[in-house]
């Protein structure tokens, strides 16, 4: 199959697979679930699937009966204030995962079962401001998050955390099966416990004390943790010849570095994406990997509305395809490794400060040659830049060189961004003047003996850790080393102390935000396991009389507040989660545009010169552009990110993140060596959907076999892999080496020095095939098959435009159909009764991060599945993101390449059910167990469900999802190993499930409801206070709870006034497949980008939306005509006859 | 020995056999399905033995004391929870070390408030027995059935009068369907949810607003309905999510 030309062909697709037709595509499209998706499941043996069946029979048996005794057990003492089964909201702020969440916990009954945004904290309400002027903004009020947070939860309540204390005095020994919970639970006590390891400490303490903490070592996750740092001095100063080893396995100091390098020093930059109408991201992860993303998002979703008048615009030039790129307006591919000479060339421009102007007879950009793209790429942005100073802002990515840092500040100075769109904020460093090395002199300095006591505060560093450092060497050259532990890891085995660590959930401690925003974070829950916070091993440390963590943290506060300190403070702290006017001031610090220019690292520098070996003092003024036609394989780069699900594999044994479809590759369970097409070619390899072949990566000695994975739109030459997988010692989800595992480690190719991009690699293909589990052609609703019409489909189930097409014509989103006569086979059914719940979902703003389907699976007690089942298209997601690629059909059309789209574009829908008035699931449901309320939710009733799948296979969107097994139970969170433990595994992982959900089984049929239980609960509640009816706002699904950018609206129709009414309504509202007159309650507001005129394609000069589509209506017409012509002679004949 | 077999004329009593069978399990799966397996037969009558022989009859019935004393958030939201030890406890507060009543001491040396004061002494929670139990999938809010008028009584029958509580109603899924389609004889005004004997013969017929429905349940019920906007769903989504 061709990439289509003509605008009657489909302009959208979603892989390359379907490019090429293959027909593993084709089956996803054939079927609503592939074949022998209801076949038993691979690598469970008959034998003990009849042991787990016979189980399931056997508590039938037990609970069938009615007079089993339920035992409740009353409080002795109620909480004051509590009623039970209603949730309470508790504000808590932590670090997850390399950012900084500034949470409301929901806690029912005193369990924390899920994570949102705290709409009051100052970091969003300074950016309230959500684009409607319909002044509900306090209403709506609503932080959202990202998904890791959304899934802290569940790693709370993960059974495979490391369940009581481990002393390892022998560590040659083979490490063994890792020590977790449901061992603990199964032995009932461990051989040590806390007291032991007190008295260990006491003497130890003791005798470091006595030569002022010679030879001990503190390795520690930097991070703005108010008391863990004052701790942290308080130790330093205790112990004076005490080496503190600082150690973050993502976020480096390349940010600051840069700064330094112009003379700024102790401040950190805040970004205000809201004040700036043109942004700039160089290889930056906005929406993504960088430590702002949710902020980020919300801030850049405010101006995105076209009807307001001051929509942004962002530029993106990346190597990866990251989720900030298909959320740009416009997107340019270069090697991470050509930046820095792109930001010099960018400055040049600037510094020239003459506007770039169009000629009159100029190509458009569809017809330039890629070494034009780039000259015509740098005016643009740069006239751009210069025409709004002051309201520009250029960033960075954190995995850039310091000199893209150094540059992209120096502009931001020249541009007069400093101060306005972006903040140089005073930043105290409570660890200012304390000696400290960095990890790789630690581990030299270890190896040689220098150290006889090391204390591990950093998640896991032996896994994390660049290749060329050998730390389990350096570990096992010190006699004592205690590791605070999430999990009895890779790190743990070469510790002679692994103490339980708490989960934020369940620790005191405190944080400040990115604007300098101090607040306390508070436990939701007694810690699950036993465990210790690191403020209580650092007090220990420190000798403290003191062990309450409580009082310590306070102590800090009051330290912050200084003589305002008061018992109420704390406590209106911890109620709001923040201290009041706790912002850092802006810095007085002025960046010096004349600093002298700082050597790039070898990966840029060497790719700038274009000659390896020599070493450049600064890079050359020339950007090597990636041109897909010739593909210099001597210019291969790798670069290494933090995963978008598992993150640096902290989150590895958390089955929602594994389970997560990654933004762009829609990939599970897995990482791969994403590269484009053009790249694949020139390697040699290939992939045919699931299945990839391998490709070995070499650097040095060290060496990385993993599958490809083709992504459009990706850098040539540049070969992207996530970190985070290839666990040796993870868990039951996340991979034990030996028995299973969960992606490829990327961790030995790393060097210390080139820690996210490197060069000098070797890649070589193999003819080795891998299967992958993607989700990216699952649930595909554009169906090829039947009938003449469907082509027409695709291209109106997203629709995007340009902002100036948009200006030109409000309608263009309008399709009409031509000749299509709306009629309905019988009575429509009458759903507005009091209220018509609907969604609105603004592609403009969506950036496919999710947060929502995380969110989803966490409010709705959504299992996960397995890599295997995930193969099958079984996965259960009731919220899925639909990522389409489009691209510049003219350039790909002139190339005569249809399955290497020139310049792809991403557009992300998220595709729940859309709850239909006239659902086409009812009506073929025999048992009529999915049927519609009378304010029009299409509901489930699980319990009346036979499982015939009929209304999965009649729903045109897709979005049914089927428990082939019971998920839940017995494939669910404990995935896998299956013995005596396993009661208590499912009672510690139960936990996490929504009591106000119910739990689905096997052979059930399920989907989105809208979240019915917070429907039914905002009326009883409404009934409860007195019949007030219910406002706009007071009903938010979980989804949109989660949704930084606000793209998603519910709220009931039948208001006038609503948001969700005031979208329907909006020119670029339309309903997917709406030509079937299934008349769905959620609709999409259409795509806009705000693509400069020079920049834009043929196609976005000439949009072909109504054009194609009197066009094609012709062609239909005319289709008609003829077919009518045939019918007609046909019963000229019969009548004849 | 020779193996007996049977003669050849057996073989037309064969099929009559299989008849034989078959109408006896018929027979049998009937009555077993729709009659032993009904809720009526299995939930009505429900009376296990609790941990402190608590009598409602004489609490609730003798004394008149609320159902809400004890049952807090019956009112406030789904569940009406069971009575912390702490509610017991205020009138039933254990002697001092000393000997010396404290608070109320009602009956506080009684052998069956041994449990109670246990629970007291220890921090450990008294294990209740559940009663009425609805199946999981079935999300029942108490609140948004008080707070809209249906008693107490109407689900769990004349409790003050029951010396050991036992489930009175079927409580399956026609029964509550059948008082959504027709609210009207359970509906009464809020104040009198929970006087378990109260009857619209009790309206007192001077009353300016409900006077004229003394002794006529139907009427109440259809002024109540309509007065506070009460109806009822019956979609699946009411009760099932």
């Amino acid at each position: 199959m061709k990439l289509p030309v003509t605008a009657s062909e489909k302009q959208f697709f979603r892989s390359v697979d379907q490019l090429e037709g293959t027909p593993e595509f084709n089956e996803f499209l054939e079927r609503e679930f592939p074949v022998a998706a209801s076949e038993f499941p691979e690598g469970v043996s008959r034998r003990r699937w009849m042991q787990l069946m016979g189980a399931s029979v056997a508590f039938a048996g037990a609970s069938g009966c009615r007079y089993y005794r339920e035992e409740f057990a009353g409080f002795v003492v109620p909480p004051s204030g509590r009623v039970a089964g209603l949730p309470q909201s508790f504000a808590t702020n932590f670090v997850w995962a390399g950012k900084v969440v500034n949470g409301l916990v929901k806690s029912l009954d005193g369990r924390p079962i899920k994570v949102d945004g705290n709409a009051m904290h100052p970091m969003f309400a300074t950016s309230a401001n959500s684009g409607y002027a319909d002044g509900k903004d306090e209403k709506f009020a609503q932080a959202g998050s990202d998904a890791a947070t959304q899934a802290a939860v569940l790693s709370l309540y993960d059974p495979d955390r490391l369940g009581w204390l481990v002393q390892r005095d022998d560590r040659s020994l083979p490490a063994g099966k890792m020590v977790t919970v449901a061992e603990s639970v199964a032995q009932k006590k461990g051989p040590v416990n806390w007291t032991d390891f007190d008295i260990a400490a006491r003497s130890q303490l003791e005798t470091l004390g006595g030569n002022g903490g010679e030879g001990l070592a503190i390795v520690y996750e930097p991070a703005p943790t108010p008391t863990f740092n004052r701790l942290l001095a308080e130790v330093a100063a205790k112990f004076p010849k005490a080496t503190l080893v600082p150690y973050e396995s993502v976020y480096g100091r390349n940010a600051v570095k840069g700064l330094e390098s112009l003379g700024v020093s102790n401040v950190t930059v805040n970004h205000r994406l809201d004040k700036a109408t043109v942004i700039v991201a160089i290889d930056a992860d906005l929406f993504g990997s960088e430590s702002a993303s949710v902020i980020n998002a919300r801030q850049f979703s405010i101006n995105r509305d076209p009807n307001g008048g001051n929509m942004n615009r962002l530029y993106c030039i990346e190597s990866q395809f990251s989720t900030t790129g298909s959320a740009a307006d416009f997107r340019y591919a270069l090697q991470s490794s050509q930046m820095v000479a792109f930001l010099k060339r960018l400055e040049a421009a600037i510094d020239a400060g003459t506007p770039f102007e169009a000629s009159a007879e100029e190509l458009n950009y569809s017809k330039l040659s890629p070494s034009e793209r780039l000259e015509r790429v740098l005016q643009v942005i740069a006239t751009d830049l210069l025409a709004n100073k002051g309201k520009s802002l250029v960033t960075v990515g954190y995995q850039q060189d310091p000199a893209a840092h150094q540059i992209a500040m120096r502009i931001n100075a020249k541009l007069e961004n400093v101060g306005k769109t972006l903040f140089l904020l005073d930043a105290p460093n409570e660890l200012a003047g304390l000696k400290s090395i960095k990890l790789d002199e630690f581990a030299r300095q270890a190896a040689n003996g220098q150290f006889n006591t090391a204390w591990i505060f950093a998640p896991n560093p032996v896994y994390t850790v660049a290749g060329d450092i050998d730390l389990p060497a350096a570990l096992l050259a010190i006699k004592t080393v205690v590791y605070a532990a999430d999990y009895d890891d890779e790190t743990a085995v070469y510790s002679t102390w692994s103490l339980p660590l708490t989960h934020p959930l369940e620790a005191w401690s405190d944080v400040r935000s990115a604007d300098g925003t101090y607040g306390v974070c508070q436990p939701m829950i007694e810690p699950v396991t036993g465990a210790r916070s690191s403020i209580e091993l650092l007090s220990i440390l420190a000798g403290f009389e003191e062990l309450d963590p409580a009082k310590i943290v306070s102590g800090t506060l009051q330290k912050l507040a200084g003589g305002s300190f008061t018992e109420r403070l704390w406590q209106e702290a911890l109620h709001d989660g923040f201290l009041k006017d706790s912002q850092y001031q802006v810095s007085s610090a002025t960046i010096n545009t004349a600093a002298e220019d700082l050597k790039p690292l070898p990966a840029s520098a060497i790719a700038a010169e274009g000659e390896n070996g020599s070493e450049p003092t600064v890079a050359k003024n020339e950007v090597l552009f990636s041109d897909p036609d010739n593909v210099d394989l001597s210019r291969l780069e790798v670069v290494v990110l933090p995963s978008d699900t598992v993150y640096d594999g902290r989150l590895a044994n958390n089955g929602w993140m594994q389970e997560c479809p990654q933004p762009i590759t829609k990939l599970t369970w897995d990482n791969a060596a994403l590269m484009s097409v053009s790249t694949a070619r020139a390697l040699g390899v290939g992939q045919s959907r699931a299945t990839a072949e391998m490709v070995v990566i070499r650097q040095g000695d060290a060496m990385t076999k993993l599958p490809i994975f083709i992504v459009p739109g990706q850098a040539e030459g540049t070969i992207v892999v996530a970190l985070g997988y290839g666990r040796s010692r993870a868990g039951s989800v996340g991979g034990v080496s030996g028995q299973f595992d969960v992606g490829h480690s990327i961790q030995g190719l790393r060097r210390w020095n080139q820690a996210f991009i490197l060069n000098g690699i070797e890649v070589s293909g193999t003819t080795e095939p891998y299967k992958l589990a993607t989700t990216q052609d699952h649930f595909a609703i554009e169906d090829q098959l039947g009938m003449g019409e469907i082509p027409r489909r695709a291209q109106v189930i997203v629709r995007e435009g340009t902002l100036a097409s948009y200006e030109k014509d409000h309608q263009f989103a309008k399709v009409s159909h031509h000749g299509l006569k709306i009629d309905s086979l019988w009575k429509e059914p009458e759903v507005r009764e009091n209220h018509a719940w609907g969604m609105s979902i603004d592609l403009n703003k969506c950036s496919g991060c999710n947060a929502c389907v995380i969110a989803c699976q966490a409010e709705n007690n959504v299992p996960i599945v397995g890599k295997e089942q995930v193969s099958r298209g079984r996965e259960m997601h009731w919220l899925r993101i639909d990522r389409y690629f489009t691209a510049d059909r003219e350039a790909t059309a002139a190339k005569g390449d249809s399955t290497n789209p020139v310049d792809p574009r991403i557009v992300t829908q998220p595709m729940a059910c859309a709850h239909c008035e006239t659902a086409p699931c009812e009506q073929v449901c025999p048992v009529a167990a999915t049927v519609h309320t009378e304010d029009g939710i299409n509901a489930m009733a699980y319990n009346r469900c036979v499982g015939t799948r009929y209304c999965a296979n009649n729903c045109p969107y897709k979005v049914r999802r089927f428990n082939y097994f019971n998920y839940n139970q017995k494939y669910g969170y404990f995935y896998g190993w299956q013995d005596k433990r396993e009661t208590a595994n499912t009672k510690l992982q139960s936990l996490v499930l929504n009591p106000d959900v119910t739990v689905r089984g096997r052979g059930v049929m399920e989907k989105c409801t809208y979240c019915v239980q917070r429907v039914q609960n905002a009326k009883i509640m409404a009934r409860n206070k007195g019949g007030v009816p219910i406002a706009d706002g007071d009903v938010r699904t979980a989804c949109q709870e989660a949704c930084a950018s606000q793209a998603i609206v519910f709220g009931d129709l039948n208001d006038k006034t609503s948001r969700v009414y005031a979208n329907h309504n909006d020119p670029r509202s339309y309903a997917v497949l709406e030509e079937l007159n299934i008349k769905p309650r959620t609709q999409y507001l259409a795509r806009l980008r705000n693509v400069p005129v020079r920049l834009m394609t043929s196609e976005q000069l000439n949009p072909t939306w109504n054009h194609s589509h009197s066009e094609h209506g012709e062609e239909h017409h005319g289709d008609e005509h003829g077919h009518d012509h045939e019918e007609h002679a046909g019963e000229h004949e019969e009548a004849h006859s | 020995m020779q193996r007996f077999i049977f003669p050849r004329w057996i073989n037309k009593f064969m099929a009559l056999l299989g008849l034989l069978i078959l109408g006896g399990g018929l027979l049998y799966a009937g009555p077993m399905f729709m009659g032993v397996t009904s809720p009526v037969t299995l939930n009505i009558g429900y009376e296990p033995v609790q941990p402190v022989p608590f009598s409602h009859a004489l609490h609730a019935g003798e004394m008149k004391m609320d159902c809400r004393y004890c049952h807090v958030s019956v009112d406030k939201w789904a569940h009406s929870t069971v009575p912390a030890t702490k509610t017991c406890i205020n009138c039933h507060s254990p002697m001092s070390p000393e000997g010396a009543p404290v608070l109320s001491a009602v009956h506080s040396e009684s052998p069956k408030l041994q449990a109670v004061r246990d629970s007291w002494r220890t921090g450990e929670s008294i294990k209740w027995v559940r009663i009425h139990r609805l199946p999981d999938f079935v999300y029942f809010n108490h609140s948004a059935h008080v707070n809209s008028g249906v008693s107490c009584v109407t689900c769990h029958d004349r409790v003050d009068k029951m010396e050991v509580v036992y489930q009175a109603k079927d409580q399956s899924m026609a029964w509550c369907i059948d008082c959504h389609r027709n609210p009207e004889p359970n509906l009464r005004p809020v104040e009198f949810v929970t006087k378990l004997g109260w009857t619209a013969a009790d309206i007192d017929p001077e009353d300016e607003e409900l006077g004229k429905f003394a002794n006529d349940q139907a009427g109440l019920g259809a002024y109540l309905k309509e007065k506070n906007h009460l109806h009822p769903n019956v979609n699946c989504a009411t009760c099932h999510r």
